[in-house]
């Protein structure tokens, strides 16, 4: 198996090297230098500060310097200062990202803890009422636009009912709150996003979960469990089920890019202080090194999640855990 | 054919489909206003027998402004699934047929695009450009042949060894004729589905763009800026988010229904 | 009510339900088995051997059903439907085996797991003890040291291997009957010989009867007691190994034993095919493929007719006019 680890771990490199082009290449396709942006916006801006600021992101020398200089950043996770407000890129990430994370953390938790019983509950009562009921709810979760139901939640909950508050992450008096009320305060700011964010996630996971155990459920070594003698509930929830959540861990890190992107709308309507608020604010005033640095970031985040489903998926399997002898 | 109609949710979804499709078509002909007629006396009416969706924040008919916006959310489904067919099944076939490093290096940047949260890249891409229908459809294009990739190149792993390929072969085919005529029209059955559920993905991105207003601009409507307008009227006009929404959801499902019934025909 | 059999079944019917046809695996098929006894079901694939077998403890699929018949198992009458009376039997009085050993095996626990998890559902006994439990019968069979194999995975041990650990964990709870559904199908011939002298071993020591589905014959005759023929559903022979071996009274037992490869002989095959069990013909299931047909075998299927003690056999060229 550490074989398999480390040859998991070189293959990052190609990824990391591609990576680092596109990052490079998509803001590098603006049309005029990358500077411009700022001095047009600013006409105070004199031409030798202009010039100064070509110097410090390399802009007057080829192509190729460039990248390499960007390389030697990139490494180090350093992606410049922000042409906004001229912070470190990697402070401003740093100080968002943990929002956004836990956010989806919370929900990945939340959808599996939801999701992987009402698979489990599709599969044992196939083409039942409550199985046709279950696959109904997961299909329209599935099409819902989540700035939708962003707005249409938002209207109910905040607008009319006026139980959750809208917008940010905490009130403003928060920081006179004890630990409790803090936790509390958080959890209704959050509650709407997460929940829009689990109820769109649903889908993909119970369906696969469904489908998954269905196949387990008919493979010979249940046939084996049954003429056994063991109990239905052993059966599903000892043989079946391990076998049937190997899949959906590589499923999980699949879905990680689709829940960072997701975050980009929800954090932009709700307003909340997280890595893809950033990103849009970004977009909007084109502040390249912080879009260049998320864009990086965000590629890199997923890599690793995805490593991190394979190598737990390799732990679980014994069949690749342990070699044949 | 009769399997097709039996199959309701796919005729739904089909009848669904045909119906969006042909109110974008007649557009011009089915809204009673321009879709840009501002009317200051009429300003946010709900719904009623003269404006039958009601008005937005400045008098424009929201039923005009939906109509057309179908027009635009299609073309772009379309246009920008068909950039990923094209790009996705012509290299997914190089990968599939040649094999080795060629394949290698395909696989890989598939890999490396998959690493990217999809609206990220698009949304960096579209700030540096400007924000225009064409270069939105290109983008999305762009960023979203990597599964109809994967699916061609599979298919034709497993086309390659059958015995109609092997007797081409040997009666001295071309490698191009062998591609183009007898191992791609043999995969498109997935690549059609994949097609299918890609409209609706793609109408989902483009709806997504514009609401965050980095997609369609304003006065041309989408149904996403609609809804990013609807914002500011939120809990007085609940028709502006209700009705935009709503057509953005029943599409998405259509499209859904559609490919996923075709997915079960197909088996 | 002869108390001296273990096993009684009495007009069994299953049958299988598609959605646009249905499939009658098992017909009116009935046969009795003693203790200790070990007997041969032979019959080509496909026609019910495995279907009747699971019908036993109602192992059968979801699409499936009992639909008639009597089973009697240790003096007891079994009510197919009742699951909690069934649960009791499976494992601890009629256990399986099944023919691809690696597959059948739950790849994501250890062998010894497997056997061990045996003992902790029937036995009721500690964790521990289970563990001590499963490596003795894992010695029983020869998987030796006992200690080593526990703790390998399927995926890392071979099919004989396999299919040994399988019959450990089968006769764990001490069963009275073990049906072992095409054992040796997916073995060498080395290894099929060994995993039957296990068997045959373990009736001798342990007292435990055996059913063995199998379509190969030639092993048999030094192997099983009795030798029950089966086609299209029905078993149409049964009686002593020695007897149906060497003086097979139905024609497609005749026909079987021709086929076996012998030195000198031509390859022989059996004219025709197994009938659609979903379409079967009428009378004999035989007639169209029998030599002897005579009109009579279109019009009704024939009953057992007795030939000797023990042997009967479904043919009317045996009815004594």
């Amino acid at each position: 198996m550490l074989n398999y680890i480390i040859k998991r771990i070189l293959s990052l490199i190609p990824l990391l090297i591609g990576i680092s082009l596109i990052s490079f290449t998509v803001i590098h396709l603006a049309p005029g230098k990358t500077t411009d942006v700022i001095t047009s916006l600013n006409p105070k801006v004199s031409l030798e500060a202009r010039a100064k600021l070509n110097k410090i992101y390399g802009l007057d020398k080829p192509v190729l310097a460039q990248y390499k200089n960007w390389v030697k950043r990139f490494i180090r996770l350093d992606f410049g200062e922000s042409f906004l407000d001229g912070r470190k890129v990697s402070e401003k990430i740093k100080e968002r990202l943990p929002v956004t994370l836990s956010i989806n953390i919370i929900s990945i938790l939340l959808i599996l803890f939801i999701g992987i019983p009402l698979g489990i509950i599709g599969s044992v009562k196939e083409s039942s009422l409550t199985d046709k009921l279950i696959t109904l709810f997961v299909f329209v979760g599935f099409a819902i636009p989540s700035f939708w139901i962003a707005l249409i939640l938002m209207d109910i909950f905040c607008i009319e009912l006026g139980w959750l508050p809208a917008l940010g992450m905490t009130s403003l008096d928060f920081e006179s709150f004890g630990i409790l009320e803090k936790a509390i305060d958080i959890s209704r700011h959050l509650a709407l996003p997460i929940f829009i964010f689990v109820f769109g996630g649903l889908a993909g996971i119970s369906r696969y979960m469904r489908q998954s155990m269905i196949q387990t459920l008919n493979k010979p070594y249940i046939l084996t469990a049954r003429a056994k003698g063991l109990t239905q509930n052993l059966i599903i929830y000892k043989h079946a089920l391990r076998n049937s959540l190997l899949p959906i861990i590589t499923l999980l890190g699949l879905s990680i890019p689709g829940l960072i992107s997701g975050s980009v709308i929800i954090e932009s309507v709700f307003a909340i202080p997280g890595m893809g608020r950033l990103f849009f604010e970004s977009v909007m005033a084109r502040d390249y090194p912080v879009i260049m640095g998320i864009l990086a970031i965000g590629a890199i985040l997923t890599m690793l999640g995805n490593l991190a489903a394979d190598i737990y998926y390799a732990c679980a399997d014994p069949r690749i855990r342990y070699q044949r002898q | 054919m009769k399997e097709l109609l039996n199959n309701k949710p796919l005729f739904i979804g089909i009848l669904l489909v045909a119906f969006m499709f042909l109110v974008a078509v007649f557009a011009p002909l089915i809204s009673v206003y321009e879709y840009d007629h501002i009317n200051s006396e009429s300003i946010l009416q709900p719904p009623s027998v003269k404006h039958i969706l009601g008005t937005d924040q400045l008098g424009r008919d929201l039923f005009s402004r939906m109509v057309y916006g179908a027009r635009i959310s299609l073309s772009v489904g379309i246009i920008a699934v068909g950039i990923s067919v094209l790009i996705g099944v012509i290299l997914g076939a190089i990968a599939g047929f040649y094999g080795g490093i060629i394949d290698k290096i395909i696989i890989i940047l598939i890999d490396i695009m998959l690493c990217f949260p999809v609206l990220f890249l698009i949304l960096s891409i579209v700030a540096i450009l400007e924000p225009n229908i064409y270069n939105i459809m290109i983008i999305i294009g762009l960023t979203s042949w990597m599964g109809q990739a994967r699916l061609v190149r599979a298919e034709i792993l497993s086309l390659k060894e059958r015995e109609f390929i092997l007797v081409e072969k040997v009666l001295g085919a071309s490698n191009f004729r062998i591609i183009f005529s007898h191992l791609i029209p043999n995969a498109m059955g997935p690549v059609l589905v994949s097609a299918i559920l890609g409209i609706a993905g793609a109408i989902l991105v483009e709806s997504s763009l514009s609401f965050l207003g980095l997609g369609i601009q304003p006065p041309t409507p989408s149904w996403g800026n609609i809804l990013a307008d609807a914002k500011s009227s939120l809990g007085i006009a609940w028709w502006l988010s209700v009705f935009p929404g709503l057509t953005i959801f029943i599409t998405i499902i259509s499209y859904n229904l559609v490919g996923e019934g075709l997915k079960k025909y197909l088996k | 009510m002869k108390s001296s059999h273990l096993l009684e079944i009495d007009k069994l019917n299953t049958k299988i339900f598609h959605r646009d046809y249905t499939v009658n695996a098992v017909c009116d098929l009935s046969l009795e088995l003693k203790t200790k006894e070990i007997l041969a079901i032979i019959g080509e694939s496909g026609c019910g051997k495995t279907m009747s077998m699971l019908s036993i403890t109602n192992l059968i699929p979801k699409n499936a059903k009992v639909v008639s018949g009597g089973i009697m198992f240790n003096s007891k009458e079994l009510d197919i439907n009742n699951e909690k009376e069934l649960l009791g039997i499976r494992g601890s009085q009629v256990s399986y085996i099944f023919q691809d050993a690696t597959a059948s095996l739950n790849p994501i626990f250890t062998v010894g797991e497997q056997i061990q998890e045996m003992f902790m559902a029937h036995q009721c006994v500690s964790k521990n003890r289970a563990k001590d439990d499963a490596a003795e019968v894992l010695e029983l069979v020869n998987l030796k040291p006992a200690q080593k194999y526990y703790n390998y995975y399927p995926h890392q041990l071979s099919g004989g291997m396999n299919q040994r650990a399988m019959i450990a964990m089968a006769i764990a709870s001490k069963p009275k009957l073990l049906i072992a559904d095409e054992p040796t199908s997916s073995l060498d011939r080395i290894t099929e010989i060994t995993i039957l002298k296990l068997l045959k071993r373990l009736n001798a020591e342990l007292g435990l009867s055996i059913i063995l589905i199998t379509h190969n014959i030639s092993l048999i005759e030094n192997f099983a007691d009795t030798i029950a023929i089966m086609y299209a559903g029905r078993i149409i022979e049964k009686g002593p190994s020695g007897e149906i071996l060497n003086s097979p009274k139905h024609p497609y037992t005749e026909a079987l034993l021709d086929c076996l490869p012998k030195k000198g002989k031509e390859l022989n095959a059996i004219k025709g095919s197994v009938p659609n069990l979903s379409n079967l013909p009428s009378g004999c299931k035989f007639h169209p493929r029998c030599p002897y047909v005579m009109e009579k075998c279109l019009k009704q299927e024939p009953d057992f007719i007795k030939i000797s003690q023990g042997h009967s056999v479904r043919c009317y060229l045996q009815q004594k006019t």
